[in-house]
């Protein structure tokens, strides 16, 4: 950890780490304000990204007949669920466990979940799928 | 089902909720334009692709969000789970170029942005969850949001911390040849 003995530093290098360190810790935002979009074009972007979304909302998945008569519908749930949430966590998403889904709801045999930390419906189908089949 | 500290929006949101969204945005714009950009550098024209990205995966999260943590920290861990989605999608699709041949065509550089974009790399190659845990630790949050966030203890996320500065320190010096 000491960065003291500077005796050998290179004479070409334009900071040591212990400075850069600093000043990312320090100076993220202000960074990030030279490139930033002004207001108005951010909020086109959320414009699109709004109208986007719509395309693909909750995510649905029918559990079958056969899952059916094995496991009651909640159990049903919370092992599909969980169950993606681990295939997830092994791919590295969510970091460590972090929860995939905030509401979890069964209806004519069908799992339905709401993601909650931007995973992709497609990643979690993937998932769920594999443990329903 | 709708909590008294959720935002009552979802997918159909209404006027107000939009509004109510637009304003977390314009709130925490830095944090997240900071975040697309972090992990696309030297690639500047890609940070507004993945604003979008994190824009449309906040937007669908935003009605669910019952305030259990922070504002900010919800934020900062559904931008982060879709710039690692995305980058996987990356690997998955397209070839890397390597870091030598990186377009570096930053705006407004002052001199010193070469060493800052170059622990920005080290910090890349790092594995996935050392890379994030890090990224949040510069970004200013505490030992013990980042323990909530990671579903660890704070003596943990500290020892971590400790362990990958000190892995990037070694990485840095041997990149530049010297020894501090």
């Amino acid at each position: 950890m000491d960065t003291n003995n500077n005796n050998t530093m290179d004479p070409k290098r334009y900071d040591d780490f212990q400075t850069i360190w600093k000043r990312r810790k320090q100076d993220w935002q202000e960074q990030a304000e030279k490139t930033l979009p002004d207001d108005a074009a951010l909020l086109h972007l959320v414009e699109l990204a709004q109208q986007q979304a719509q395309q693909h909302e909750a995510v649905d998945i029918p559990i079958t007949r056969r899952r059916k008569h094995w496991i009651p519908y909640a159990a049903a749930a919370s092992l599909v669920v969980g169950v993606a949430a681990i295939g997830l966590t092994r791919q590295g998403q969510p970091e460590n466990g972090l929860p995939v889904t905030e509401e979890v709801t069964v209806e004519d045999q069908t799992v339905h979940f709401v993601c909650n930390n931007g995973c992709s419906v497609q990643d979690i189908m993937l998932m769920a799928n594999k443990v329903i089949k | 089902m709708e909590s008294s500290e959720s935002y009552g929006a979802n997918m159909s949101n209404s006027g107000t909720s939009q509004a109510d969204f637009n304003a977390l945005v314009l709130r925490h714009k830095a944090m997240i334009w900071h975040i697309c950009s972090d992990y696309n550098i030297g690639k500047a024209w890609k940070t507004e692709d993945c604003m979008q990205e994190v824009l449309i995966s906040l937007w669908k999260s935003f009605g669910t969000f019952e305030g259990r943590s922070s504002e900010k920290t919800w934020v900062w861990r559904v931008a982060t789970n879709t710039m690692l989605m995305l980058r996987r999608k990356d690997v998955r699709t397209l070839q890397t170029e390597p870091l030598e041949t990186v377009d570096t065509e930053e705006k407004n550089e002052e001199p010193s942005n070469e060493s800052y974009q170059q622990l920005q790399q080290l910090i890349d190659a790092l594995p996935e969850e050392s890379g994030t845990t890090i990224r949040a630790f510069l970004d200013g949050f505490s030992y013990k949001e980042i323990a909530d966030m990671t579903g660890s203890s704070v003596g943990a996320v500290a020892m971590r911390i400790t362990r990958i500065k000190r892995k990037l320190k070694q990485m840095y010096e041997k990149e530049n040849n010297t020894i501090l």
